[in-house]
């Protein structure tokens, strides 16, 4: 059952299948932190160190000898690595607050559970996205993860402010954040695809990419596909302003 | 440089962020699920493009490639492929895929091959038109009336059309050869694979066909005469209104009189007869009641659509070139030109549409 450690965030992801199994995948993260709570020994196959295909914008150095995200997936990638991507499951997602339940395609469940480890694992260029997981949402829609991307941003630009930084309100660093995130995507699904013999892994790590590669030409081009369900809401604050003034 | 690009693949995500890309990227964009959700697409409106994913459910894109290959030869197909799938794309790009892009897809990447795939297409599409109008022009306008020329030459220098004194002759001889080098240095130039089939006539004018027929039974009168060969023609009453264009279809009509008799055997008989109702077309059939070999080898040659003709088309005859020439006259008209041919009797059938 989630969270039925102290101090932890626990997502439970279960896959179902037509054909019969369930797979189960339990993850536990710091509850402040949101890192992931490794349970025992990990298995480290060769295509795990950090040399294999290692990502072009890779900060880490010589000193780490495994690539900390997928040392994380080995396990998960193991489990997928015969199934296919347009595969039907039947995916729930446990957290403390609700449950998640859809019908859908191997792939894309796969892809939101992938998204959890790699924000959580200590890679220094995923790591920026890490906040988004404790208000995670499986499933997304592409519109529903720029929303959330964006909106994360600019509340940290607001606490940056509030603590007397200086904010980009501009979110010319959020575009350059997803660039190098889109490298790293790149990245992984070359290292999983040689771990793989069908396509489910890589594809669920090309539907991150897709969301993340568009995101810095959605921002570039004015996010004019959400703005105009603001339109209300903003002559709405407006006049609220105004009435206050008054 | 707008393209027109179908996004295929079965994942909405990918699907909706590549088809959001590429319209910003000035891109004329749709979508399809799966392979057969695309070949439907596809009979509904050309694309110039289709990105084309590879494992899909119901009909994947190996089997989707394989029918756009088929049957929308003028459509591009690049594959997108996932890491391990690279012998995959390899045998995609021999089955007629012009490239492939391994998932994840750099956007810009995949915009900037699309450019350079259009920009391709455009200079070859611009290529085609100028092979196509250069061997319209070269075969219709060149070859079709030096061979009639060369014919006519043929029948002068025999004596057919009267009698000829040496230094006549001589005159007769030296055209009759340069008309040959002409026809023979125009064939060669020309492949007939780029010959377009049917070019629609241009300046039609709505004329009775007697009208058009007019002359042509004193012509083949002429041409039979010598030869030992008798001409009928059961043209009688009014004959049907048509639109064309006068000039050319009566030249067309000449050629196959022409070559009708130069089929007919010593003591044979050229009719020419008319089908009483043929619907919306009008039928002229020209009968050769005996002919030699050369009717049924023009009859053989015929079956073959002149575009398919390929390396052959050197070693065509002159009545074979007359006979495809005065086909696409009727093509352009709306209608046809076959030989048929049964026990020594030819039948040239030609059809034009009515008014």
């Amino acid at each position: 059952m989630p969270d039925s450690k102290p101090n932890t965030i626990t997502l439970l992801y279960r896959f179902r299948f037509d054909s019969g199994p369930e797979k189960d995948f339990s993850i536990q993260l710091e509850a402040d932190s949101l890192q992931l709570l490794l349970n025992g020994n990990l298995k480290k196959p060769e295509w795990t160190r950090l040399k294999y295909h290692q990502c072009e914008n890779c900060p880490l150095d010589d000193s780490v000898e495994y690539c900390p995200v997928a040392v994380n997936l080995s396990s998960l990638v193991e489990s997928f690595q015969d199934s296919i991507s347009f595969e039907k499951t039947k995916v729930t997602v446990e957290t403390r607050e609700r449950t998640f339940v859809k019908d859908t395609t191997l792939q894309k469940g796969l892809s939101a559970l992938i998204g959890i480890y790699m924000v959580t694992s200590n890679c220094p260029v995923m790591d920026k996205l890490r906040p988004m997981v404790r208000f995670h949402l499986p499933f997304a829609t592409s519109r529903e993860t720029i929303y959330r991307a964006v909106t994360m941003y600019l509340l940290a630009q607001f606490f940056t402010m509030r603590r007397g930084g200086e904010p980009d309100w501009e979110m010319k660093n959020l575009a350059e954040i997803y660039k190098a995130v889109s490298v790293v995507n790149k990245g992984i699904s070359q290292r999983i695809s040689n771990a793989s013999n069908k396509d489910a892994n890589v594809n669920a790590v090309v539907i991150l990419h897709s969301v993340g590669e568009s995101l810095p030409y959605v921002i570039e081009s004015g996010l004019n596909d959400i703005e105009p369900l603001f339109a209300d809401y903003i002559k709405n604050i407006e006049e609220f302003k105004e009435t206050l003034k008054s | 440089m707008v393209g027109k690009v179908l996004v295929v693949d079965d994942e909405d995500t990918l699907r909706l962020t590549i088809k959001t890309r590429l319209s910003a990227g000035g891109f004329e964009t749709d979508a399809a699920v799966d392979g057969e959700d695309a070949i439907e697409k596809l009979k509904q409106t050309p694309f110039d493009v289709v990105l084309l994913d590879i494992n899909m459910p119901r009909m994947d894109g190996i089997t989707a490639l394989g029918i756009i290959a088929e049957q929308y030869p003028t459509t591009d197909v690049i594959m997108l492929t996932g890491f391990a799938d690279f012998s995959t794309a390899i045998d995609c790009l021999k089955k007629g895929a012009k490239d492939y892009l391994v998932k994840p897809i750099d956007t810009t990447e995949l915009i900037t091959r699309l450019r350079s795939l259009l920009r391709a297409r455009n200079s070859e599409a611009a290529l085609d038109l100028l092979r196509k109008s250069h061997a319209s022009f070269v075969f219709d306008r060149v070859i079709d009336p030096v061979v009639k020329l060369h014919h006519a030459l043929g029948l002068m220098k025999k004596g057919d059309l009267g009698k000829l004194t040496k230094d006549q002759s001589t005159v007769i001889e030296g055209l009759e050869e340069m008309a040959h080098n002409v026809v023979t240095g125009s064939v060669k130039s020309l492949d007939p694979v780029f010959l377009p089939a049917g070019e629609k006539a241009g300046d039609k004018k709505e004329v009775s066909l007697d009208k058009v027929l007019d002359g042509i039974p004193e012509f083949v009168s002429a041409l039979a005469k010598p030869k030992d060969v008798e001409f009928v023609s059961h043209l009688k009453g009014k004959l049907p209104k048509i639109e064309c264009e006068e000039h050319r279809l009566r030249e067309a009509l000449r050629s196959v009189a022409a070559v009708a008799v130069d089929c007919a055997a010593k003591g044979s008989t050229v009719s020419l007869d008319m089908e009483k109702d043929s619907g919306e077309k009008a039928t002229i059939k020209v009968t050769v009641s005996k002919s030699g070999e050369k009717g049924q080898k023009l009859a053989d040659q015929l079956r073959k659509p002149l575009d398919s003709v390929g390396g052959q088309f050197q070693k065509l005859d002159h009545d074979s070139l007359l006979l495809y020439a005065a086909q696409r006259t009727f093509a352009a008209h709306g209608g046809s030109l076959s030989v048929n041919s049964s026990k020594s009797e030819v039948v040239i059938e030609c059809t034009v549409s009515k008014k």
